[in-house]
């Protein structure tokens, strides 16, 4: 179907139709995506994406009928299952989770984010059809286990806003079970306020199939910390925006990521680091292997603006290509206009290194165990940290991947 | 930074462009305008032949068919390319000079003034001078001894009709003119500029220099530079540029083409001081130039070193196609602004064949309310088999009203192909002008120190001649606090 028969057909049935205001705003996106008045020479959203996987899919979305229940593992561990973008209500004294609504609107009309020029975010805007809140409350100390289960042929357009309130430590854990055929196009709002700890493990795995656009826009308010890691397994397309503001004095902000890619996957990452105060600190780390016909493109961005003094920025991408049909793309960007900061970038992309690959083979280990050792050791600083459950799933993928090395 | 620095570098920041004077000189020029007969009347004046003509016509077509570039991180406002003179001459030189004698003294005064050597004392400096004034070639000396060694130096319009086949055969081939709208321009207009052919296994004894300067209110001027090194030579070429002091924008859009065959060598060192505007930001030139060099044979190698102090707004990319196995393309960069100015700089290097190397050092220093942009794009095709690439960009900011942006594109399709690339951004280190200071250096001394040693693997990369007048140049820029 094309997009004005999507956009025309189901438009009663996305969330906030009846807000004048946010359908006046999804008119003119549609329309501006309709004309094509955008820039489509050096769009970083259409970089191994083409404009017609974008726009041509089918619209399909029905609420569901059964109720995703929440489990409290522990006191403190909450695993929240979302069955096609929709969860249960709930609420005790650490937490509020809840599905939006249409009398949302408001929270919607002024999110922030809205000024990012991201064509999968103007597209989750439209079809918007389902997202949850979450608002964890003063000085809490939680883990979030979420997973995330669509249907076969479903389109999902998700727009989550998470609230993490003054001083509260936080584990947050996304998982994707995906079925068939669909398109994930979720987007996250995180707020981050004083004093506050958020770590957000992102883990994807799904078959070649299913479309994932994940995009986060995080804004970190004064001593908050938020650090994110993303490990891609997947064999369908893969999209990882990350976008955070550093709003706070001493505020830090880690990005990290890890993609697999085999046989023709495609990937696209991007990060985007804001600094608008003093003495803010951010890491930004992504590491790729790519084998066969695997493409990946991965964009950073650091940004100073004049009054982030003392601001220490760090970027640094790595990528492994193993065979001569793959190819990365990486652009690390820094724009600074502050004079006492401490930046840098660093990007490498090459084989895997001859001598040790050398060393090893005289050792009598064969070429293949060689291989697997040097890929593995390659990724090692990046499973340091994790809990347990999430580091066995790792290396389970982990291994799966290297033993379909040839 | 601490006041003192500040203070230092504000008081340098007050020195006058220095350059900045207008020669009076009567100008030959027809009506402001782009269209098929102001084409017609600069081939006609340069007495080109049909074939010539032909191709300016085509180029201004695709001209008026592209659109401006838009990706370059600069501002500003748009440019009436029918409020520019596209040629101007200074009346008396149709027909060219036999020696300096013959030539306006006025001239040889302004030439004085900017310290080229086109006199006699400055044989001893043994540089071969082509000075472009305006848009006409004034004056090339050393022309006999070059001429024993079968190099032919000389302005473009004289290849034109003297050397037509090589002309014909490599203009164009390394940036065809509908790569994008200021080629084209380019293309369709270009004035003068020098054109040089070493042929095989001959050395250039000496630095081969061409000075270019804009005189007359209002011109563009476009001059177009070809560089030919035939199989097995060498050649180091140097460039100079200035602009007199004027409120009006002027703009510069110039090619440069090089190519250097089987083991052949170029060296092209650029000292670029156009008037950069006032603290204000009011008038200084537009510097739109397209540089490119071409690796064709195998072990050849192209090495562009610049130094960019000047002109309004910047935007250029000296760049290599890495085409021959084995070649090696080298780019070594020093952008220094201040006030307004805006400059994005990098450049583009595409890996073709087999072990091709190529090396990218770049060095922004941003001061005042000026942006800084280091662009570069470092690409390996499929073929380019244990191709390696190894980038470094520091930026250097001083004060916070300017910025200092970094944008590299890195892309690899060969696996065997190992690209690094790193930069950095700081200030000037406390730690090290604390050293300084204490070693008994003055601030301002302490700072040039600092500074200099910043750009020093750059600077070093320049011939004898140019070093000196670099290093001048970016003690006026960095406002003296170098020596």
């Amino acid at each position: 179907m094309t997009l004005e028969d999507n956009f025309n057909f189901h438009s009663k049935e996305y969330i906030f139709s009846n807000d004048n205001f946010l359908s006046k705003e999804r008119e003119n996106i549609f329309n501006k995506i309709k004309l094509k008045d955008f820039d489509k020479k050096n769009n970083e959203s259409l970089k191994n994406i083409s404009f017609s996987d974008l726009s041509l899919f089918n619209y399909c979305y029905h609420s569901t009928d059964e109720d995703p229940n929440i489990i409290l593992q522990d006191k403190y561990i909450y695993k929240i299952n979302i069955v096609n973008g929709v969860c249960k209500n709930y609420e005790d004294e650490n937490i509020e989770i809840r599905n939006v609504t249409n009398l949302d609107s408001k929270k919607f009309a002024d999110q922030n984010g809205n000024n990012i020029d991201d064509l999968v975010i103007d597209f989750n805007k439209i079809f918007l059809n389902s997202g949850i809140f979450i608002n964890v409350k003063k000085n809490s100390k939680l883990k979030l286990d979420l997973l995330h289960t669509t249907y076969k042929n479903y389109t999902i357009f998700q727009n989550n806003i998470f609230t993490f309130q003054d001083n509260c430590e936080v584990e947050l854990q996304d998982e994707f079970n995906l079925s068939n055929n669909t398109i994930n196009n979720i987007n996250y709002n995180i707020q981050v306020n004083n004093k506050s700890v958020v770590k957000h493990n992102v883990f994807q795995n799904f078959s070649n199939s299913n479309k994932l656009y994940l995009t986060t826009n995080t804004v970190c308010e004064k001593d908050s910390s938020f650090s994110q890691n993303t490990y891609n397994f997947a064999n369908g397309f893969v999209r990882n925006f990350h976008y955070v503001e550093l709003n706070g004095e001493f505020a830090n902000a880690t990005l990290n990521g890890c993609f697999f890619l085999k046989d023709k996957n495609l990937c696209s990452n991007k990060t985007h680091i804001v600094h608008n105060s003093e003495n803010c600190e951010s890491n930004q780390t992504y590491k790729g292997i790519l084998n066969d016909y695997a493409k990946a493109n991965y964009f950073s961005n650091t940004f100073v603006s004049k009054n982030a003094q003392k601001t220490e920025g760090y970027q640094l991408s790595k990528g492994i290509l193993l065979t001569d049909h793959c190819s990365f793309f990486s652009k690390p960007e820094l724009r600074i206009f502050a004079d006492d900061v401490k930046c840098s970038h660093g990007s490498t992309i090459g084989p895997v290194d001859e001598s040790a690959l050398y060393y090893l083979r005289s050792r009598g280990i064969n070429k293949n165990e060689a291989m697997k050792m040097l890929i593995a050791s390659f990724i090692e600083d990046d499973l340091k940290n994790l809990n347990e459950n999430i580091a066995n799933k790792i290396n389970q993928n982990l291994s799966d991947y290297l033993s379909s090395l040839r | 930074m601490d006041i003192e620095t500040t203070k230092t570098l504000d008081k340098y920041a007050k020195d006058k462009y220095k350059y900045g004077f207008v020669t009076n000189i009567d100008a030959d020029r027809p009506n402001k305008g782009l269209d098929e007969d102001i084409i017609k009347f600069i081939s006609k004046k340069k007495n080109e032949p049909e074939w010539m003509l032909s191709w300016r016509l085509n180029s201004y077509k695709k001209w008026l068919k592209l659109p401006n570039p838009q990706w370059a991180n600069i501002k500003f406002p748009k440019i009436d390319f029918q409020d520019i003179y596209y040629y101007s001459a200074p009346k008396g030189f149709e027909k060219k000079p036999k020696d300096l004698s013959e030539v306006d003294p006025k001239l040889i005064e302004t030439y004085n003034k900017l310290g080229i050597p086109l006199e006699e004392q400055k044989v001893l400096a043994g540089v071969a001078v082509d000075a472009v004034f305006d848009s006409v070639s004034v004056a090339t000396t050393y022309k006999g001894e070059l001429e024993k060694l079968g190099i032919v130096f000389c302005s473009i319009s004289e290849a034109v009709q003297t050397h037509p086949e090589l002309v014909k055969k490599y203009l164009g081939s390394v940036i065809p003119p509908g790569d994008h709208s200021y080629s084209a321009l380019n293309s369709a207009v270009f004035t003068d500029g020098s054109f040089v052919y070493i042929p095989e296994n001959v050395k250039c004894p000496m630095e081969l220099s061409t000075y270019f300067r804009i005189n007359a209110e209002e011109t563009g001027q476009f001059e177009r530079t070809l560089i030919i090194a035939d199989k097995g030579s060498y050649v180091s070429y140097l460039e100079g540029c200035t602009a007199p002091q004027r409120d009006s924008n002027q703009l510069h859009a110039a090619n440069v083409e090089l190519i250097a065959l089987e083991d052949a060598e170029i060296k092209y060192s650029t000292v670029q001081n156009w008037y950069p505007g006032d603290e204000h930001g009011k008038g200084g030139i537009y510097n739109f130039v397209t540089k490119r060099g071409l690796c064709k044979g195998k072990n050849s190698k192209i090495s562009w070193t610049q130094v960019e102090t000047g002109s309004a707004i910047t935007w250029k990319y000296p760049s290599c196609i890495l085409k021959g196995d084995n070649s090696i393309g080298e780019f070594y960069s020093v952008a220094i602004t201040n006030n307004y100015q805006q400059a994005d700089t990098g450049t583009k290097m595409t890996h073709i064949g087999k072990n091709t190397r190529s090396k990218i050092i770049s060095k922004g220093i941003s001061l005042g309310n000026s942006q800084n942009t280091y662009r570069g794009n470092v690409s390996f095709l499929r073929k380019a088999e244990k191709a390696r690439n190894y980038t470094q960009c520091d930026s250097l900011l001083v004060g916070n009203k300017c910025g200092a942006h970094t944008i590299p594109y890195i892309d690899s399709k060969n696996n065997s192909a190992v690209i690094e690339h790193e930069a950095s951004t700081s200030k000037i280190n406390e730690d090290q002008l604390y050293y300084c200071r204490q070693r008994g250096l003055n601030h301002e001394e302490a700072v040039s120190l600092i500074v200099n040693g910043f750009c020093k693997q750059v600077l070093q990369e320049l011939p004898m001649e140019f070093a000196v007048e670099a290093q001048k140049l970016v003690s006026i820029s960095l406002e003296g606090s170098v020596g």
